[in-house]
């Protein structure tokens, strides 16, 4: 059913935007009746309103034009039309969030303000006058707390109101003298182009004064009038000794300034949490301690997940899993199916999305702690540690936490990019996140090593190691010249107040990464499975094989051998490795094991010695290290960069960097060995 | 200039080699990265340009507003500001593109 009546859900990052969407739909989304502005929106159902829809913008500070994603934010309030604004405002720091409100008001939307965290306010001895703000504002003034869930159903009754009664804010005037002659001016010379493009006239001209050409392209205003308004602009320029930019803003400002001196009466100077984050800071982002902290915090969060809870969470579903798939088992065998349609259902499909399943603990406690982390306000003090070394890569201090859960898993750590706020940080990060070796080479890194570097495998993994970190370096500093040149996305970072991560909050972030996953688990992986097992158990003719030596899989790991020769692995069976490896990297250590026959782990180190030399098995580690992870990475990147053809790109480029990698540590190596 | 001799030799020795580029000829003043941890000054003119000038606006960095440095990061940059009741963190190139008032501790 089509909503009848929409939503937006508009603020400041930080100001609980989401928590306030999760309190209004219980967390349920559904497919968005909006266009769909490539970033991350929600839409849900409203709660015990049939009809009722709310959807989540981005949070935003000004609706300026930054970069093309915020005018696509942008796009949605005014083309989107919304029946209801509700403009969330963290009391707390009520000047900045209010800058957004007055530029919200303009768009001629029936609009509510809610006034989140009032709890905490009140709680420091601050009063608001709401009557008066609301008089002052024009529009119906709703205090609540989204955290302690007060407040909610005020709130959207309030704006099913406002949208059924089509109350727009009345005053949209916050200026005076220069500015305000100027907008008038300008709001007369493009009523008319206002009207025919469907946008608000008042919205339309002080964007306009402040500068903003888009809009004055997008109303077709014609030359001469770009003049008149050119030379208005100049005129309010000179008489205010100022600026077009600043002046808007200083307007704004001032008027904000004078509303809360009429409204807000504080009774001391900082609020308790004030207080408690200015002490917490004290050591989080202290000059020397601040970064033994960050590395311990991250230590904690991967050994608790890795080892601890994940592992031991881990172990009990799969071996859930090894029971289910052996009751079905049992199950096909009673039945009597045949023998190929039962091996596709058991060592197609179970083995295969029940081993990626078996992630699943891992992933969902991974976003727990970090759940806790972004919610509790630390990941933006994490930005300001770090920002100064990955300035150096062209990316800014947001994208450390990314980058450092993709040692962990590639999957939730570019999953985690979303949280970046450009387009160019979020894709650039996304590219370096595979070459952070993930767990699940470990397998790789750990049977080869024993093998060919018996009492060194510690110096064996640190070069691995190195060697992904020296390539993203290097990947990164390449692509800051050439792909993705340009301006980074101004570093200008809110430092919000620590806060208590809510529960629930924490719970259905969790929720709808688990969800993801699961669902990728049965769709692509669930395809990529079957086509790899089909063709591991078929030759060319289709016949069913007896081992897979002889398999379609083998055929092309035939194929594939010469191109791994210059880097002297040009065995068919380590080319079949790496193929089946794109299913999931462990994948490459049991393919060795069934290809060479060997049935345990020492006949498979006889076997291996057959294949590599020590130093063919360190340039096969390195091309393990960089080429494409997982099916399920690149599926990710796919869905994160929006498209198959980036995903291509990555891969294509993944192992180009592989070979090339590998075919120096080969060529070089001969030299010396 | 009195903060100059303040300050670190190396960072003083950037300054003279990159003037800050003043937006407004009139400002006299000091850009913002100059001022150390605890000490407090007023926004006399915002410089820069584009996407940044129109942020740093946005945020509330306008002329007349009191602005005080929290802190350094460890690396010795960005820099943590303290302004309108919240806490902003800003690059130094970006901070010098703002000129203050300083008005002591």
């Amino acid at each position: 059913m089509r909503p009848y009546l929409n939503i937006a859900l508009v603020g400041n990052p930080t100001s609980g935007l989401t928590t306030l969407f999760n309190q209004m739909t219980g967390g349920v989304l559904h497919a968005g009746s909006f266009s769909n502005p490539g970033r991350a929106t929600k839409e849900g159902p409203v709660k015990k309103h049939r009809g009722v829809s709310v959807i989540e913008l981005p949070g935003l500070y000004s609706l300026s034009y930054y970069s093309k994603e915020d005018l696509s934010t942008r796009d949605i309030l005014l083309k989107d039309c919304p029946d209801v604004i509700i403009n969330i405002v963290d009391a707390s720091s009520i000047e900045r969030n209010l800058y957004l409100t007055l530029q919200l008001m303009e768009l001629g939307i029936p609009m509510v303000l809610a006034l989140n965290m009032m709890d905490e306010v009140r709680n420091n001895g601050v009063t608001i006058d709401l009557n008066r703000l609301e008089e002052e504002l024009t529009i119906p003034v709703v205090p609540i707390s989204a955290s302690k869930n007060e407040g909610i159903h005020d709130l959207i009754h309030s704006a099913i109101s406002a949208a059924n009664h089509n109350v727009q804010p009345q005053k949209i005037d916050f200026c005076s003298g220069y500015v305000h002659t100027a907008i008038h001016s300008i709001s007369h010379l493009i009523e008319e182009n206002a009207r025919k493009a469907g946008l608000p006239v008042r919205f339309c001209s002080t964007k306009i004064v402040e500068g903003d050409e888009r809009i004055l392209d997008e109303l077709e205003v014609p030359s001469p009038e770009r003049d008149i308004i050119d030379h208005i602009v100049e005129d309010m320029e000179e008489h205010l000794g100022t600026d077009r930019e600043a002046a808007m803003a200083d307007m704004r400002y001032a008027f904000i300034e004078e509303l809360c001196r009429k409204t807000v009466f504080k009774e001391s100077g900082m609020s308790k949490e004030h207080l408690r984050s200015l002490r917490i800071d004290a050591l989080l982002t202290h000059k020397y301690f601040a970064l033994p902290i960050f590395f311990l915090i991250m230590f904690l969060v991967f050994w608790l997940t890795f080892a601890v809870v994940g592992a031991f969470l881990s172990d009990i579903f799969s071996f859930g899993i090894d029971g289910f798939t052996s009751w079905i088992d049992g199950l096909l065998m009673q039945a009597h199916v045949s023998d190929a349609l039962h091996a596709l259902i058991i060592d197609g499909v179970f083995a295969g999305v029940g081993s990626v399943l078996s992630f699943l603990p891992i992933i969902a406690v991974l976003f727990f702690f970090l759940s806790i982390l972004e919610d509790s306000g630390y990941m933006p003090r994490v930005a300001f540690v770090m920002d100064r070394l990955l300035r150096h890569l062209g990316l800014s201090g947001r994208s450390i936490v990314p980058m450092l859960i993709g040692f962990g898993c590639s999957v939730p750590a570019i999953m985690a990019t979303r949280t970046l706020p450009s387009r160019r940080d979020r894709h650039m990060t996304a590219i370096l996140i595979p070459f952070m070796s993930c767990s699940a080479k470990l397998p790789i890194y750990a049977m080869f090593t024993t093998v060919f570097f018996p009492g060194k495998e510690a110096f064996a993994l640190i070069g691995l190691y190195m060697t992904g970190i020296t390539v993203s370096i290097l990947t990164a500093l390449l692509m800051k010249g050439t792909v993705f040149s340009g301006l980074p996305v101004p570093f200008v970072l809110v430092l919000p107040h620590y806060r208590i991560p809510a529960a629930k909050s924490v719970w259905l972030r969790m929720w709808e990464n688990v969800k993801g996953f699961i669902r990728k688990a049965f769709t692509v992986i669930f395809i990529a499975t079957i086509v790899i097992w089909l063709l591991q158990s078929f030759d060319l003719g289709l016949n069913m094989v007896e081992s897979s030596n002889d398999s379609m899989l083998a055929a092309m790991g035939k194929w594939a051998a010469p191109f791994f020769a210059p880097l002297g692995f040009g065995d068919w069976r380590a080319a079949t490795a790496l193929i089946t490896g794109l299913s999931a990297k462990e994948a490459v250590v049991s393919t060795l094991a069934v290809l060479t026959g060997a049935g345990n782990a020492s006949t498979l180190a006889i076997m291996l010695k057959e294949i590599f030399t020590p130093l063919t098995a360190f340039a096969f580690l390195c091309f393990c290290l960089l080429y494409v992870p997982c099916i399920a990475t690149l599926d990710t990147i796919r869905r994160e960069m929006g498209g198959l053809k980036a995903a291509i790109l990555v891969s294509l480029y993944q192992i180009g960097i592989a070979w090339l990698i590998s075919f120096l540590v080969y060529q070089v190596g001969r030299l010396f060995l | 200039m009195r903060k100059f001799r303040h300050q670190h030799p190396k960072e003083n020795k950037r300054y003279q080699k990159t003037p800050p580029p003043a937006r407004n000829p009139l400002c006299g003043y000091i850009p913002l990265d100059r001022l150390r941890p605890g000490e407090k000054g007023i926004i006399r003119c915002v410089g820069g340009q584009g996407a940044l000038r129109r942020r740093l606006l946005d945020m509330g960095l306008t002329p007349n507003t009191q602005i005080m440095v929290r802190k350094v990061a460890p690396f010795g940059d960005p820099m943590e500001l303290f302004l309108r009741n919240y806490e902003l963190t800003l690059r130094r190139d970006d901070a010098r593109q703002i000129q203050v008032e300083e008005i002591g501790q």
